[in-house]
């Protein structure tokens, strides 16, 4: 992300007690998109979007303190993230007791159902393609589509081996291609 | 981040219709929601801090978490023996050993009858036994009661003297006044009815009195009005005679049978009628 060395600057400024708010308000303002639309994806609606972003950034704030710096910020955000995202998935299947089909089909409601939804534009299909996808594909499909995170990266965010990912990404792909020329 | 020719390569050798999707996202959002989110989430957090700071209500003691799994570590430890004694018990073993290993029964009696009195629902209470006794118990019982009493003679063989308290005064002390009275009665009965008491007077006053002058004789007769008396032998032998009347010997005589009253006459007949009970 080539931050790297603003982000050492911030998280220095996080430690002072004098510039913790400062620092972690330019934390904020410098990932809040990239978060956004990652979760966005995962969860479609902005209200729950928008849920999620708060909790994970509230997150970041108690547990910044004790990060250790062997590993990029963002790397750490986007963990956070992805994990925040998960976990508001499942809560929201186990309310509704829907199955993983069921949920999927939902979140595809929710596509449709947006205002600025239109099915002839290919964006919106890759949408509905995406949200076919299982859960962890579907993070890797948009970190490696959207956010062209390296393997590498992707690897130490979700805790899996590269080749694992590749070929996770792989499948994401053809299955998206399938979708969208069958469909 | 990896170059996104690279990124693209790798997604056209899998597939080119993908690829050429718009990377744009279709999504909407509120105008201008991310000018303010930073400002919304620091409040939300230092408003959550500020939570922090109020705490609970709710206080605890001072240090009662410090010991707490310990105790419960120890409480499940000590197990069922833990449970069986009271704390009041485990207290008073701390304290006092001898006290804790006294039996707790009182000394004290209530009158017989108090709490039927005091209370009718206890006097209910009194003959409802919670306690259980081993099956069979009292089938055998009066014969263990009845050998143990025969053994009791040859237990009290070897049983040493048992000491009488002097604070422990029972009916005993009446029955001893009254044989020792009842003696003193029979004594004085028999010297006043047999012969035996009428030489009994004692040689050193006989012979004292002849020491003593007529006239001093005849003065203390006179201060002490004292009869004279006819002849020498009837004041030796009229000294109770003559001066018990009939109440006197009924009341002497109301106890002594008849049979020996018959048989002191016929022995002594004819000498004086005796009035009987």
């Amino acid at each position: 992300m080539g931050s790297s060395i603003q982000d050492t600057e911030l998280l220095l400024q996080f430690r002072d007690p004098n510039t913790k708010e400062k620092a972690f308000t330019a934390i904020i303002k410098k990932y809040q998109e990239k978060l956004y639309w990652h979760i966005r994806r995962m969860v479609v609606e902005h209200e729950d979007a928008n849920d999620v972003l708060q909790n994970v950034f509230i997150r970041v704030w108690n547990g910044l303190e004790n990060f250790r710096e062997d590993s990029q910020l963002y790397t750490w955000l986007y963990r956070i993230a992805t994990n925040e995202c998960l976990s508001y998935l499942d809560q929201q299947k186990r309310k509704s007791s829907l199955s993983f089909d069921e949920m999927e089909s939902g979140l595809s409601n929710k596509i449709v159902a947006d205002k600025f939804f239109d099915p002839n534009k290919l964006e919106w299909k890759l949408q509905l393609a995406i949200q076919q996808l299982p859960e962890k594909q579907r993070v890797v499909f948009t970190l490696r589509y959207y956010d062209e995170m390296p393997y590498e990266e992707m690897s130490r965010v979700l805790d899996t081996s590269e080749g694992a990912l590749k070929a996770s990404y792989h499948h994401a792909v053809k299955k998206i291609e399938d979708y969208i020329l069958n469909r | 981040m990896q170059p996104k020719n690279e990124i693209s390569e790798e997604l056209r050798s899998l597939s080119v219709m993908v690829d050429e999707i718009s990377r744009q996202m279709p999504y909407g959002l509120p105008e201008g929601y991310f000018d303010d989110f930073a400002m919304r989430v620091v409040d939300r957090i230092t408003g959550i801090e500020g939570m922090k700071g109020v705490g609970s209500p709710f206080q605890v003691p001072e240090g009662y978490f410090d010991g707490f799994a310990g105790g419960v570590l120890a409480r499940i430890k000590a197990g069922n023996a833990a449970m069986l004694r009271s704390e009041a018990a485990e207290e008073l073993a701390l304290l006092s050993p001898l006290l804790s290993g006294m039996e707790r029964k009182a000394p004290y009696q209530a009158p017989e009858g108090y709490f039927g009195e005091l209370a009718p629902i206890l006097a209910g209470l009194q003959h409802k036994s919670l306690y259980k006794v081993p099956e069979g118990y009292f089938d055998g019982l009066a014969g263990k009661i009845a050998a143990r009493v025969t053994e009791v003679p040859a237990i009290a063989r070897h049983t040493p003297a048992r000491v009488v308290s002097f604070g422990r005064r029972g009916w005993w002390k009446y029955s001893a006044a009254a044989v020792v009275a009842g003696l003193i009665l029979t004594i004085g009965w028999l010297r006043l009815h047999t012969g035996n008491g009428r030489n009994a007077v004692p040689t050193d006053v006989a012979h004292s009195l002849y020491a003593v002058s007529d006239q001093e004789i005849q003065n203390y007769l006179d201060n002490h009005n004292v009869t004279p008396l006819a002849e020498p032998d009837s004041i030796v032998n009229s000294n109770a005679a003559l001066n018990v009347d009939e109440n006197d010997v009924k009341s002497l005589l109301g106890d002594v049978p008849d049979g020996e009253l018959k048989q002191y006459l016929e022995e002594h007949g004819g000498e004086k009628d005796v009035a009987t009970n």
